[in-house]
């Protein structure tokens, strides 16, 4: 496998390695090949067009020119202090990282998948020639070599180069799927949907449902995710990206999610619906148990969307900061009074509003709002934030 | 049939004409069988219970309804008590907001009965099979077919399963059609989705004019009478002009019409009836000739409107009654009537012959008295019925 090292430039916004390396075609794809079926996520297409695409193919038959593909190198491909690596990494290492394929596309999935297509096609054709031609064209990649993730997103998210715009939550996803092989986090793992839900509990976490959390931290918004949305406002995420310069915030974030789901499983005392006396009066409870409770999407999203505002607002000034000070939050009162509570407000919301799921989102953004604001007068009182939040989501909505 | 959506870059939609489920993920898959390819979803919220998986598409109606004023767990059995068997419980089908639909947080979220209708709902709002109205949206680069975009937020599915209907049909002993149930259900607020309509109804946000909810989460399906089902006004009315008209003038101009329309059939009906009289015994003529001249008067006729062809109104008619003394008396306090049929007659006369005795601020009152009245007028409209010919 040939691979030439044009040229190596630190971006120095987002602390990265940008390596502009040439290619053969068939190379690449076999790479491609190995990248895409080793991540359920690279699998998925994005839309297509008849026209623009059978296009494209007919073009890359012709031998136009591709504009470069991004690809990130994944974390576990990096040895050793992070800083001292970018600055002292040398073109073969790059290139065995390559070669090993420990790399994830940012960016180029569709123009990838038209490259495969057009080499099934000829293939099935028998035309060896024009698919030996096909081979032998050189690709240019741009490859990040970083650990800086929230600014590869940036970085994305401003050049903006694909010709359909892949969704920030994708664009997540795949950034941070090295996290559910190893959170770092002790006693932290994240589960993916083939997983199953009969593990999720405290510790164990659903992937989409953290990425779908971390998002709403990012975009300061806890409603139904529109997965093709594109973050609108670039200016907060450079604020980010300044921050994850040096930290890494999606374990930030999970860290201290984490620590809100320990210490209220640890407060409520192992509060059971099912062995409460007002069990008989609620026929769809929103929990069962502290993990059922908060371990909802809409709980999860709007504790993102909390924290986010918080942090925007310089309420929070540090997610590690806001763990510490989660040491101290209590209850307000009984398990059983203070989930009566609760359970009173969600069962409201149930029954009059017309979108359910956002409607407790809402409500729970209100309820984190409140718990979290450390200046607050309802800080780090669960029952008093319940009180407040439902006295926030009738101002909004009645 | 199949859903569409637009493309930026050809002019040709993009046509889903396959849909298939798949149990274990929960999903509908959505594919083209002319561009095979990108596979779309769209999420099933609800246990798919395998009991009922001998049903078909081809067994539900399905009906769109527009309303703006509800709650996701606003979902209604419909019912006709005429058609109640051992099967079925007189049930015919559900009426369910399509934020039901994608989202199962509702008391049927976990109701074995109800995972079917949602199940087949999806289904015929997924293939187009009944080609109801619904908004071509862009090709979703996230794949995610979102059916609340598609057929709008404040959008209602009636589905009907029909060997329910047939059952219905046996019982009533007409075809079932649901034209003539569209006065029912808009009194409950529900205005029937059509094509012509769909584009002001999807961008509707207003909140109902808070119409009571039915009871205990039942509809009981009530036609329009018989003697009036091919009225074309009566059908207007529901399917359009109470809608577009939001000024309560014109409100209370509209639902009079409807009065009119019927006490002309009355007179119809008592001019054939004084004809008989008067060919039986033609020395009665006098009595015939005081008949007439009574025949002939407004409020006469009104009045016989609701003591022979509409009885069992009284709640309605008193409720009326009170509603048109509060203006009457307002203009002149001896204008106040002592029988509903005369206090609908004289608030007519005030409005249409002495609109400038009206006080600046009528509307508040005027809207009062057409709420009630509309609800009058509903209830008449599906009991009016011509009196028994005593041989």
């Amino acid at each position: 496998m040939e691979i030439n090292i044009r040229s190596r430039i630190i971006d120095e916004k987002i602390d990265a390695l940008n390596v502009l390396a040439e290619i053969k075609v068939g190379d690449y794809l076999q790479i491609a090949k190995y990248i895409i079926d080793d991540n359920e996520m690279q699998r998925k297409k994005v839309k297509s067009s008849k026209t623009v695409y059978s296009l494209l193919r007919n073009d890359l038959k012709d031998g136009c020119t591709i504009p470069p593909i991004f690809l990130a190198v994944r974390k576990e491909a990096i040895d050793g202090e992070e800083q001292e690596f970018l600055s002292k990494v040398t073109d073969d290492e790059i290139k065995q990282s390559i070669r090993d394929k420990q790399l994830i596309i940012l960016d180029g999935l569709q123009r990838t998948h038209q490259m495969l297509a057009l080499e099934d096609e000829l293939k099935k054709s028998g035309e060896n020639e024009a698919l030996e031609k096909f081979y032998g064209r050189t690709l240019r990649l741009e490859i990040y070599v970083g650990i800086n993730k929230i600014g590869i997103l940036y970085r994305m998210l401003t050049l903006n180069t694909g010709q359909t715009p892949m969704s920030i939550r994708h664009q997540i996803e795949i950034l941070y799927q090295d996290y559910v092989t190893d959170t770092k986090i002790p006693g932290v793992s994240l589960l993916r949907e083939v997983d199953g839900a009969r593990g999720i509990g405290i510790g164990n976490y659903k992937f989409s449902d953290i990425v779908d959390g971390f998002q709403s931290y990012l975009e300061k918004n806890e409603l139904s995710i529109d997965r093709a949305t594109l973050l609108d406002d670039i200016k907060s995420l450079e604020k980010l990206a300044k921050k994850g310069q040096d930290v890494e915030l999606f374990q930030q974030f999970l860290k201290v999610f984490h620590k809100f789901m320990e210490k209220i499983n640890q407060v409520s005392n192992d509060w059971d619906f099912t062995k409460t006396d007002y069990s008989a009066e609620y026929t769809h409870p929103f929990g069962r148990n502290v993990a059922n409770f908060f371990l909802r999407p809409q709980v999860v999203t709007a504790f993102g969307a909390a924290i986010g505002v918080l942090e925007e607002n310089d309420v929070i000034t540090d997610l590690d900061e806001l763990s510490d000070e989660l040491d101290n939050l209590n209850l307000g009162g009984e398990p059983a009074e203070v989930y009566q509570e609760f359970l009173k407000n969600l069962e409201f919301i149930r029954s009059t509003s017309k979108k359910i799921g956002n409607s407790q989102r809402r409500y729970f953004y209100h309820f984190f709002k409140a718990l979290l604001n450390v200046h607050g007068e309802n800080k780090l009182d669960v029952y008093k934030a319940i009180k407040k939040a439902r006295q926030m989501y009738n101002v909004e909505f009645l | 049939m199949s859903l569409k959506f637009s493309r930026i870059d050809d002019s040709e939609p993009l046509s889903l004409d396959k849909v298939r489920f798949q149990p274990g993920v929960n999903k509908f898959f959505l594919s083209s069988t002319q561009e095979p390819g990108d596979e779309f979803y769209c999420d099933f919220c609800f246990e798919k219970n395998p009991s009922y998986s001998h049903l078909k598409d081809s067994q539900f109606d399905v009906y769109l309804f527009h309303n703006s004023a509800f709650a996701a767990n606003d979902i209604y059995r419909i019912s006709d008590s005429k058609s109640r068997r051992e099967t079925n419980r007189g049930r015919l089908g559900f009426l369910i907001p399509i934020q039901s639909l994608i989202n199962a947080e509702h008391d049927y979220g976990d109701k074995e009965h109800f995972s079917p209708y949602a199940y087949h709902a999806i289904r015929i709002l997924l293939t187009d099979k009944n080609t109801l109205p619904y908004k071509i949206l862009d090709v979703p680069t996230s794949l995610f077919v979102d059916l609340e975009a598609i057929y709008g937020e404040n959008t209602h599915v009636l589905i009907l399963h029909k060997p329910y209907i047939k059952i219905w049909e046996k019982g009533h002993a007409i075809k079932f059609k649901i034209e003539y149930f569209l006065p029912c259900l808009w009194s409950y607020g529900y205005m029937s989705i059509e094509q012509s309509n769909f584009n002001v109804l999807y961008k509707d946000k207003e909140h109902g004019n808070g119409v009571e909810k039915p009871n205990d989460g039942v509809i009981e399906l009530t036609s329009i009478a018989p003697d009036l089902r091919a009225d074309p006004f009566i059908l207007n009315l529901f399917t359009s002009f109470l809608y577009s008209q939001k000024h309560e003038l014109i409100r209370f101009h509209l639902l009079y019409q409807v009065i009119e329309l019927l006490i002309e059939k009355v007179f119809q009906s008592e001019l054939e009836s004084i004809i008989q009289d008067f060919g039986n015994n033609i020395n009665n003529f006098y009595d015939i000739r005081e008949k007439l001249t009574k025949v002939a008067n407004e409020k006469s006729r009104i009045t016989k409107l609701f003591n022979k062809y509409c009885i069992g109104q009284n709640a309605l008619l008193e409720a009326l009654k009170v509603s048109c003394n509060e203006l009457l008396k307002e203009v002149n306090t001896e204008y106040e009537q002592s029988s509903p049929p005369l206090a609908v007659y004289k608030t007519r006369s005030l409005v249409f012959h002495s609109f400038r005795s009206l006080p600046a601020e009528y509307d508040g009152k005027l809207k009062v008295i057409n709420d009630d009245f509309e609800a009058l007028i509903i209830a008449t409209i599906n009991s009016f019925k011509y009196p028994e010919i005593s041989i």
